[in-house]
C-alpha cells in the first residue's frame, strides 16, 4: 500500500513538472494560438480581442493555477484549433498510436530476443561480424527513409498494401493488420537492431562472469546455465532499454505517422505545435509523461523480479 | 535447435502476414463512378467559413458556400445568391437583388436578413462580435448593410470604392444557425456530410441547388500528412485529384492520370524590408534585382513552368497586368556589381543579409537556395534561416523583424487587393514601403469609376514598384494538378478554389 | 600497451574492432578532407546538370540543383559527425552525472532528479528545438543543445540502473572500508564496471544522434540550407528516389559506414581483461 502511495505521489510530481516545462516552452516560442488562428492580415486589436477571449492575456501563474483546477476535475480544456474537448480529440488519435505501438513491440520482442540469444551463443568471429553488420545496418537507416522505402516497395511496386488506407482495428482487424504491419516494421527495424545489440553485449558480459564458470565447473549444462541464470541477469539492462523504446513508440512518432499518413498522437502533436494549440500539446506531453513514468515503474518491478539483489529502484 | 526453429517460425509468419495482402492491388480511390477523392495537404482551420483563414480551407469550402457573387474561371464575378447587382455611379453604394428560392442545405430559404447578417458578420458590423470571426479589412469601408424589401439588399460605403465586388464573394450563411463550426450549412452545390480532424472532409451533392447540379454525388477531401505521402497514395490509386503536384511528381504521373497545368496566382518574391539597412538604399535593391537569373531559377525550381513577373501582380489580372515589366530587370551581373560598388559594397566590404524562409514551403526553400548561389556570384553573402510558419507570421509579417524573406502572396479578385499593402498606412505593409507618390496613385485608382483610367493608374503603380525595386519579384508559379482520367473539365480559377461541381465524366 | 590491448588479446587480433577502426578512419578521413578540399563547391548550382547520373566528372552524380553529391557528402559528413559527437557528449556527460548520483546515493536527491529526468524525457523534441530556435535563433549549435538535453535522460537511466546493482557488490563495500571517498568510488571504482552497457549506450547514442539529425532535417528544424548534412541530403533525396537514386545512395552509405564503424569499435566491450 505504502509503495503505491509513494509511486502515485511521484507520478503526480512528475506530471506537474512536465506541465510546468510545457508552459515555459510556450512562453518562449514566438506566436500564439490567437495569432495562428486569425488571418495574416488581422489587426493587432483583433488579435488582442481573441487573446482576451481565449484567456491568453492572463499571467503565467494564473493560467497554471487554472489548468490545475481544471485537471483536478478531469477537464483538460478545449483545443483552440478544433474547438473540441482535448480528451475527445486525443482519445480518437490514441487508438492509432496504440495499435502501431503494440504491433511494433510484438515485432521487436518476437525477433530481437531469440535473435539476440542465438547470436550471443555463436562462437565464430565471422558470425559475430555478420550479426554486428546486420544489426548496425538496421539501426542506421533514418525512420523517414525506411518508411518511404517500405511504402515504395510494398505499397507501390508490389502493391501488398494501399498507402494511406488505414482502417481502425475495431472495424476490420485483418485489414488493420494488413496495413499496420508496414509502419510497424518501419518502427521496429531500427529498434530490433538496438535491442539485439544490447542483449548480446549483456549476455556476453554475464557468460564471462565468475558464477557461470563456477556453475559450469560444477557440471551444469550450458543451456541450463543460460536459461536458469544468465538470461535472467542479462535481461535487466535490456528491460530498461526496451522500456524507453516502448515509451518512445507510445508517445507517437511524428515522422512515421507523417510518412504513412496515419493520424495518431505524433501527427496531432506536430499540427498542434504548429498552430500553437497549447491545450492539446500540454495534454500530449502529460500523456507522454505518464507513459514514461508508469513504464519505468513496470520496468523497475520487472528488474527486481529478475535480479533480487536490486533493492530500491 | 528449438530456438532456431522458433525464430524461423516467427519469420515465416511475418512474411506470410505480409504476403496475404497481395490481393488488394489496383483498387480505385473511390467506390463508384459518382464519387471522387481529392488529396489536400493542409487540415481545415475552421468549418465556419468566416473563421477560416487558410487558403487551403477556402479552396474546399468553395464547394459548400457561395457569396452574393462568386468568381468564375475567366476571372469575372458572376451572380450567385444575388440575381443581379448595380453599383452606384459615384461608387458609394451597391444594390443586390436576391435570387428567388435559393435554399440553404438545411432546407431554409435564403432571406434578405440572412444576407444582411452574413455581410455584417464579415465586415465586423454585428452588435455582438465573435473575436474568432476574421474581419475582411477591405470591407471596412462599409458603413451600413440594409434590407430594402424582401429581396433587395443595399450596401452603403463611407468612401467611394468600385472594387468592392471582389470581396462580396464572402459566404452567405443562415442567420439563426449556431452549429456552423461542427456542421456547416451554406447554399453551395455540395452539402456537408462529415469532418474528421487530420483525416477527411466529406461532402455530397445538394439536390436542391438552384443552378446546374454537379455530376459527382460524393467528394472526399482526404487530408494527407505531407505532399510526399499524398503522392504515394496517388501512385497506389487512392486519390483521384491532387492539386499540389511538384514539378518532379508531375513528371512521374502514372498513365491513368492527366496533368492539368494552370497558374498558382501568387506573387512569389524575395521581399525586402525597405526600412532596414542596407535595403534603404535603392541601388542595393536594384542590384539584387539585376543579379537574379530568373530563367535559371525557373529551370531549377519548377522545370521552367512558372511565369516570370516583374512587379507585385500576376498575369491572371488581365488588362491590369503590365507584362512589359517582366524584362525590366533582365539578368545583368555587371550592372548589379556596379550598383553595389556605388552603394559602397565591394570585396573588402561585402554585402551580407539574412533571408528568413518559412520552412513548410519547400518551393520557397528551394528558391532561396538558388538565390543564395546567384548572389554569391556578385559577391553578396546571404544566410538562409528556416523559420516555422507561425513564427514567420508573428516575427516577419507582424513584427517586421527581418531583412529579407521569400513568400508567395495571394489576392482577392481586385487589383487593389494585391497592391494595397504598399500603402504607407497599410497594416500589412510588411515590406515597410513608404512613398507618397504611390499613396496618391493608389487612392486615385481605388476611387476611379472609369475603367480605362483605372487600368492606366494600376499600371503606373506597378511600374513605380518595379523602378523603385521595392522587392525582388520572381514568379507566378505553375499549379500542377493530377486528375484521374475518369474525369474531365477540371477548371482553374484566378483565385484559390477547387471546383468539384464542374467535374464531368470522361467519355 | 593499452591501445594495442584494445585490438589484440592473447596474441589474436580482434577483427571486428579492426574493421570498426578502419571504417571510422575512412569516415573521419572523408569528412576531414571535406573541411579543406572538395572536388566542387558543394553548394554551387547548375541548371544544366539537374539530377545528372554518376559519371567520371561527378562520381556520385548531381542533385536536383545540379550540385555535386560527392562534394556535398564530404562537407555534410563533417557537419553530421559534429552534431552526432556533440550530442552524445552532452548526453553522456550529463547522463553519467545524473545517473551516478541518483543511483549511488538514492534517497531524496534520487527521487527529485529522476522526476525531472522523466519529465524531460517526455518533452517532444520539436518543441524543445523550437524553444532553442525561439531564444537563440536557428542554427546548428541550437540543434545540438536541444538534442543533447534530450539525450540525457536515456543515458541517466542506463547509468543509474548499473549503479544501483553495483553499489551493493562487495568490492564497493571493501573500497568504502578502505576509506575511499564517494566520488572516487563512483567514478573510479563503479563506472569502469558498467562500461559494457555504457559502450553500447554510447554507440547506440551516436547512432541515434545521427538519426535524430536526419529526422530534424526532415521536419525542417536541422542544419540550415544550402549547407549540407547527411540527414538533410537524405531528406532532400526522397522525392527523386525513382529518377535519381544516387541522391540517396552516397549520404546513405556515409551514414552506414560511420555508424557501423562506431558500432563495431564498441563491440566486445563486455569481455574482461584478466
Amino acid at each position: 500500500m505504502r509503495y503505491f502511495l509513494k509511486k502515485t505521489v511521484a507520478l503526480l510530481v512528475t506530471l506537474l513538472v512536465a506541465a510546468f516545462l510545457t508552459f515555459l516552452a510556450f512562453e518562449v516560442i514566438p506566436s500564439d494560438a490567437a495569432m495562428a488562428k486569425l488571418s495574416i492580415d488581422a489587426t493587432e486589436e483583433e488579435i488582442n480581442a481573441l487573446r482576451e477571449a481565449m484567456g491568453l492575456n492572463r499571467s503565467l501563474p494564473v493560467r497554471y493555477g487554472d489548468f490545475l483546477l481544471g485537471a483536478v476535475r478531469g477537464d483538460f480544456g478545449e483545443s483552440t484549433q478544433y474547438g473540441l474537448p482535448v480528451t475527445e480529440l486525443l482519445s480518437k488519435r490514441f487508438g492509432v498510436t496504440l495499435g502501431l505501438a503494440l504491433l511494433s513491440f510484438v515485432l521487436i520482442i518476437g525477433i530481437s530476443v531469440p535473435f539476440g540469444i542465438f547470436t550471443a551463443r555463436a562462437k565464430t568471429k565471422t558470425g559475430e561480424g555478420l550479426t554486428a553488420f546486420f544489426t548496425q545496418t538496421m539501426m542506421a537507416v533514418p525512420a523517414f527513409f525506411l518508411g518511404m522505402l517500405i511504402t515504395l516497395l510494398f505499397g507501390i511496386v508490389l502493391r501488398w498494401f494501399t498507402p494511406g488506407a488505414y482502417v481502425p482495428a475495431g472495424e476490420d482487424f485483418i485489414g488493420f493488420l494488413k496495413f499496420m504491419i508496414f509502419p510497424a516494421i518501419a518502427v521496429a527495424v531500427p529498434k530490433i537492431g538496438m535491442s539485439v545489440r544490447f542483449l548480446q553485449s549483456s549476455l556476453k558480459e554475464q557468460l564471462h562472469s565468475d558464477y557461470v564458470r563456477t556453475a559450469r565447473s560444477k557440471g551444469c549444462s550450458k543451456s541450463r546455465v543460460l536459461w536458469r541464470h544468465v538470461l535472467r541477469n542479462a535481461l535487466v539492462p535490456v528491460v530498461t532499454f526496451l522500456t524507453m523504446v516502448m515509451a518512445e513508440i507510445l508517445a507517437g512518432s511524428i515522422v512515421i505517422e507523417q510518412v504513412f499518413n496515419l493520424s495518431g498522437i505524433g501527427r496531432l502533436l506536430a499540427v498542434s505545435i504548429a498552430s500553437r494549440d497549447f491545450p492539446v500539446v500540454r495534454a500530449i506531453v502529460l500523456y507522454t509523461t505518464a507513459v514514461v513514468v508508469l513504464l519505468n515503474y513496470g520496468a523497475d518491478l520487472l528488474c527486481r523480479y529478475l535480479d533480487p539483489r536490486i533493492k530500491e529502484l | 535447435m528449438k530456438k532456431k526453429a522458433l525464430f524461423l517460425a516467427l519469420l515465416v509468419s511475418v512474411t506470410a502476414l505480409c504476403a496475404c495482402n497481395g490481393g488488394s492491388s489496383g483498387k480505385k480511390g473511390s467506390e463508384d463512378d459518382f464519387s471522387a477523392v481529392v488529396g489536400i495537404t493542409q487540415d481545415l482551420d475552421s468549418l465556419d467559413p468566416h473563421k477560416a483563414v487558410a487558403a487551403g480551407t477556402d479552396e474546399v469550402l468553395f464547394n459548400v458556400f457561395e457569396g452574393l457573387v462568386k468568381p468564375s474561371p475567366d476571372g469575372t464575378l458572376v451572380p450567385a445568391v444575388a440575381k443581379d447587382y448595380t453599383i452606384a455611379p459615384d461608387g458609394m453604394s451597391y444594390t443586390f437583388s436576391l435570387r428567388e428560392n435559393v435554399k440553404f442545405h438545411n432546407g431554409k430559404v435564403v432571406t434578405a436578413d440572412d444576407v444582411v447578417y452574413s455581410v455584417k458578420r464579415c465586415a465586423g458590423l454585428l452588435d455582438t462580435k465573435d473575436p474568432e470571426v476574421v474581419v475582411e479589412s477591405a470591407l471596412s469601408v462599409i458603413s451600413a448593410v440594409e434590407k430594402v424589401g424582401e429581396d433587395t439588399v443595399v450596401i452603403r460605403l463611407s468612401e467611394p470604392n468600385t472594387e468592392l465586388l471582389g470581396f462580396l464573394t464572402c459566404f452567405i450563411i443562415p442567420e439563426d444557425y449556431t452549429e456552423q463550426e461542427s456542421a456547416p450549412v451554406g447554399t453551395g452545390p455540395f452539402r456537408f456530410v462529415s469532418y474528421t480532424p487530420l483525416s477527411s472532409f466529406v461532402v455530397e451533392r445538394f439536390e436542391d441547388y438552384y443552378g446546374e447540379k454537379p455530376y459527382l454525388e460524393k467528394v472526399t477531401f482526404k487530408i494527407c500528412a505531407s505532399n510526399d505521402a499524398a503522392f504515394m497514395e496517388l501512385l497506389s490509386g487512392g486519390i483521384d485529384i491532387f492539386p499540389y503536384l511538384t514539378d518532379e511528381q508531375a513528371s512521374q504521373l502514372p498513365d491513368d492520370y492527366n496533368l492539368e497545368v494552370g497558374a498558382s496566382n501568387l506573387v512569389q518574391a524575395m521581399f525586402l524590408n525597405n526600412k532596414v539597412e542596407p535595403f534603404t538604399d535603392i541601388r542595393v535593391r536594384q542590384a539584387l534585382c539585376y543579379a537574379v537569373d530568373k530563367e535559371e531559377l525557373l529551370a531549377i525550381v519548377s522545370g521552367g513552368r512558372g511565369h516570370i513577373i516583374g512587379s507585385n501582380m500576376f498575369p491572371n489580372f488581365g488588362v491590369y497586368y503590365d507584362e512589359s515589366l517582366e524584362t525590366y530587370y533582365s539578368y545583368q551581373s555587371e550592372k548589379a556589381k556596379e550598383l553595389l560598388a556605388d552603394a559602397g559594397y565591394n570585396e573588402n566590404n561585402p554585402l551580407h543579409f539574412v533571408l528568413k524562409v518559412p520552412s513548410n514551403y519547400d518551393f520557397h526553400v528551394a528558391t532561396a537556395q538558388v538565390l543564395v548561389e546567384q548572389y554569391k556570384k556578385i559577391g553578396v553573402n546571404v544566410e538562409i534561416q528556416l523559420i516555422e510558419w507561425s513564427a514567420w507570421l508573428s516575427d516577419v509579417y507582424k513584427g517586421r523583424d527581418y531583412e529579407a524573406t521569400i513568400v508567395g502572396l495571394d489576392s482577392a479578385l481586385a487589383p487593389s487587393d494585391v497592391l494595397k499593402r504598399y500603402m504607407s498606412t497599410a497594416k500589412n505593409n510588411f515590406v515597410n514601403y513608404e512613398n507618397p507618390e504611390f499613396d496618391e496613385l493608389f487612392t486615385k485608382a481605388l476611387a476611379s469609376t472609369v475603367e480605362s483610367e483605372k487600368v492606366t493608374l494600376y499600371k503606373e503603380i506597378q511600374q513605380l514598384l518595379t523602378k523603385e525595386a521595392a522587392s525582388v519579384y520572381l514568379q507566378d508559379g505553375a499549379k500542377l494538378v493530377a486528375v484521374n482520367k475518369r474525369f474531365t473539365n477540371y477548371l482553374f480559377y484566378p483565385v484559390y478554389v477547387q471546383d468539384m461541381a464542374a467535374l464531368k465524366p470522361a467519355e | 600497451m593499452r591501445v594495442v590491448g584494445w585490438f589484440k588479446k592473447d596474441g589474436k587480433w580482434k577483427v571486428n574492432r579492426m574493421i570498426g577502426l578502419f571504417l571510422v578512419a575512412v569516415a573521419v578521413a572523408i569528412s576531414l578532407t571535406g573541411c579543406f578540399f572538395t572536388p566542387y563547391d558543394p553548394n554551387a548550382i547548375d541548371a544544366g546538370l539537374k539530377n545528372a547520373a554518376p559519371s567520371l566528372s561527378h562520381l556520385f552524380g548531381t542533385d536536383n540543383f545540379g550540385r555535386d553529391v560527392l562534394s556535398r557528402v564530404m562537407k555534410g559528413a563533417g557537419t553530421t559527425f559534429l552534431v552526432g559527437l556533440s550530442v552524445v557528449t552532452i548526453g553522456a556527460v550529463g547522463g553519467c552525472l545524473v545517473g551516478a548520483f541518483t543511483g549511488y546515493f538514492g534517497g531524496k536527491a534520487d527521487l527529485i532528479l529522476m522526476r525531472v529526468n522523466d519529465a524531460v524525457a517526455a518533452i517532444p523534441s520539436i518543441l524543445l528545438a523550437l524553444v532553442f530556435v525561439g531564444v537563440f535563433g536557428s542554427g546548428t549549435v541550437q540543434l545540438i543543445c536541444a538534442l543533447g538535453i534530450l539525450f540525457i535522460p536515456s543515458f541517466a537511466r542506463v547509468v543509474r540502473s548499473g549503479f544501483v546493482v553495483q553499489k551493493e557488490l562487495d568490492y564497493v563495500k571493501n573500497a568504502r572500508l578502505m576509506g575511499a571517498g564517494h566520488l572516487r568510488i563512483m567514478f573510479v571504482h563503479i563506472l569502469p564496471n558498467i562500461k559494457s552497457s555504457l559502450y553500447s549506450a554510447l554507440a547506440i547514442g551516436f547512432n541515434n544522434a545521427v538519426l535524430s539529425e536526419a529526422a530534424m532535417s526532415y521536419l525542417s528544424l536541422g542544419v540550415q540550407p544550402p549547407d549540407a548534412s547527411l540527414g538533410r541530403m537524405l531528406s532532400e533525396a526522397q522525392p527523386y528516389i525513382f529518377r535519381a537514386p544516387w541522391n540517396a545512395v552516397a549520404p546513405g552509405l556515409m551514414i552506414l559506414i560511420s555508424v557501423l564503424g562506431v558500432g563495431l569499435l564498441s563491440l566486445e566491450g563486455g569481455e574482461r581483461h584478466d
